[in-house]
């Protein structure tokens, strides 16, 4: 016991007796600074920093360029031989010529690379020097962030599986759409699109045969620049092997989606670019709406946001939705003032399993009648989960009865709701108790938010 | 619950009963498992694993066997309550590695290492860099009790090779 008790003494350096590779492991949590700074610990760590596989730079941490040039060509001609595991490169400075570290970032990524990033913080980055990729034969995933690119004929990233583009400017229309065209074994795609800058690209197009995630964001009410632009941004995509689409995009006028798979998983926040709620009766909305819904109609889940729903419910009261034939488990954000439009909405699930609808709104003028039955409530509908906007609303009240005395198959019903008091949870918990029940087999489970309005 | 326990014996001698599941973390007992080199009745040996230390790997085990269940149960879970899962999780994990000292840290990181449970060995090592990061050398050789074993010149040798890094 005395022995182990020694070795538990509290300073001695037991980190030091690490093996080399553990070391490495805890070094490659931490920016390259930090790690050349653990060379002057002891001699046990005098070159440990060279072995970290990882080099995570910020350029403004230099005097200047030169210094950050000579440092990081020396760390890659270290690795010439083996394989940089990850290359970040971050700059805010608006001082630099950029020329040589743009062509020493190209040459970078012509080393044997897995992980590459480049991070750019320049406010004005209009003057910047456009960044062209050319064969990287290692690359896995690639994250640009702030930069100018330019679309160059000779890129190959034939084993990147994972890009970030975010917030990036591009020159035209067919540098996005090449450089996925230019990773033949492409999984994982993000967009994420700055409206102040991103005027260059009209139409993103995304085909590719391997994409399994593909994730969108063009979000005009986080920026200053408030949309006059006309309607003309558009999105295409043809990626038949997508489990997982997330649009969120309030800019783009149409959304054009093929090919689809039936085991797809989708999260829609699109409104079109429409301003104000006059726009829902304009012509070309409504078929931008139908187009959008036709492309998704082999989807297996899908989440729509409060805007979305509103729209379609919209869309419902001239057109006539596909069928989403597919479609196992619904997620929606709905206004109160649209839970007439959801019997029709649910007519065209009719293999429906899982239904959750989170409400939003006030009741309106006009009373509500819940009339049809759509066939999912007969055959598959089998949860409903039903996120209540205050305890007092009678139309929800409504819908919750519709549901448990029409549904054939319900297995489980969730409410949950938040309530101010406790007066107002016994009224509630009387009023569910007396609903007739239509399925047998049912339970209906409500949990109670204990507080105020959100 | 009816899944297999299998028993675990610490290099001081200490037996611990744990589910497969749980013990499968560690790719070592999965392989051990899988060729069957488990016999039912006898523990497993693991001679560089003292008891205290097994204690708190089978602590994580178990725990991260639990909420993989969860994920599996709660197809429906709704977007706040999977967020408050992956809360509590790393909440748990903070918790956990607050509750020892370095010098159990360094143990359990060569425990999870013998073992191979990659996600605890991220996990410790991701918590060891945090007391390196943004911190002087003179501070971490402190925090370490890591003797300064240079010369004065060879160190200032160092600091000017990487100047930039010093500053």
């Amino acid at each position: 016991m005395s022995k182990k008790e020694a070795n538990h003494r509290s300073g001695e350096d037991r980190i030091s007796l690490l093996p080399d590779h553990l070391l490495c492991q805890i070094l490659s949590n931490l920016p390259t600074k930090n790690v050349v700074t653990t060379s002057i610990l002891s001699t046990r760590w005098r070159n440990l920093w060279l072995w970290v596989p990882l080099l995570d730079l910020n350029v403004d941490d230099f005097t200047d360029l030169t210094t950050f040039l000579s440092f990081a060509t020396r760390f890659l001609d270290f690795y010439e031989e083996s394989c940089l595991h990850k290359l970040k490169i971050s700059f805010k400075r608006d001082d630099l010529d950029l020329c040589p570290l743009i062509s020493w970032i190209k040459d970078a990524t012509m080393r044997k690379i897995h992980h590459f990033e480049v991070d750019c913080g320049l406010s004005f980055y209009i003057h910047v020097v456009p960044l062209t990729f050319y064969t990287c034969e290692t690359l896995v995933s690639l994250r640009l962030h702030f930069v100018k690119l330019v679309q160059s004929e000779l890129a190959s990233l034939p084993n990147l599986k994972v890009m970030h583009l975010e917030k990036n400017i591009y020159i035209d229309n067919e540098t996005v759409e090449n450089l996925i065209l230019s990773c033949p074994v492409l999984e994982d795609l993000t967009v994420i699109r700055n409206i102040e800058y991103d005027f260059g690209m009209e139409v993103l197009r995304v085909r590719s045969q391997t994409l399994n995630s593909f994730n969108l964001v063009l979000d005009s009410t986080k920026s200053w620049y408030s949309s006059t632009r006309d309607d003309y941004m558009k999105v295409l995509i043809d990626a038949p092997r997508l489990e997982y689409l997330s649009l969120k995009d309030d800019q783009s006028v149409s959304f054009e989606i093929s090919n689809l798979g039936s085991s797809a998983e989708v999260d829609i926040d699109v409104s079109f670019n429409m301003t104000s709620l006059l726009d829902l009766n304009d012509s070309l909305k409504i078929s931008a709406t139908g187009k959008l819904l036709t492309g998704l109609s082999s989807v297996r889940d899908m989440t729509l946001s409060r805007t979305t729903s509103k729209i379609i419910c919209h869309y419902l009261k001239h057109e006539r939705m596909p069928q989403f034939s597919n479609m196992k488990r619904l997620n929606v954000k709905l206004y109160v003032s649209d839970i007439e439009m959801l019997p029709k909405f649910l007519e065209s699930c009719p293999n429906l399993e899982s239904l959750i609808l989170k409400m939003r709104g006030v009741t309106e003028e006009k009373e509500i009648s819940l009339s049809s039955v759509p066939k999912c409530l007969q055959t598959s509908l089998e949860h409903v989960e039903m996120v209540r906007s205050n305890c007092e609303n009678v139309e929800e009240m409504k819908l919750i009865k519709y549901f448990l005395e029409n549904s054939l198959v319900l297995k489980k019903f969730k409410i949950c709701l938040p309530c101010r008091n406790k007066k107002h949870e016994s009224i509630i918990v009387k009023e569910l108790v007396n609903v007739r029940r239509c399925s047998n087999a049912c339970h209906v489970i409500v949990r109670i938010r204990r507080r105020g309005f959100f | 619950m009816s899944s297999n326990m299998i028993m675990l014996k610490s290099s001081d001698g200490a037996s611990f009963e744990i589910e497969e599941a749980a013990a499968r973390k560690s790719k070592i007992i999965a392989n051990m498992i899988e060729v069957e080199c488990v016999d039912e009745d006898k523990a497993i040996p693991l001679q560089n694993v003292t008891g205290n230390i097994l204690a708190l790997v089978i602590e994580y085990c178990n725990k991260h066997i639990v909420d993989d269940d969860d994920d599996v149960a709660t197809e429906e879970a709704s977007e706040e309550e999977e967020e408050a899962k992956k809360k509590k999780v790393d909440d748990w994990e903070a918790e956990f590695m607050n509750s020892m000292s370095l010098e159990t840290m360094f143990e359990l990181l060569l425990a999870a290492n013998y073992l191979n449970i990659k996600s605890l060995i991220d996990l410790v090592c991701q918590t060891i860099a945090n007391n390196i990061k943004d911190k002087t050398p003179e501070e971490v050789r402190k925090i370490f009790s890591i003797e300064n074993d240079f010369t004065p010149e060879e160190e200032e040798e160092i600091r000017k090779e990487n100047a930039w890094a010093f500053g």
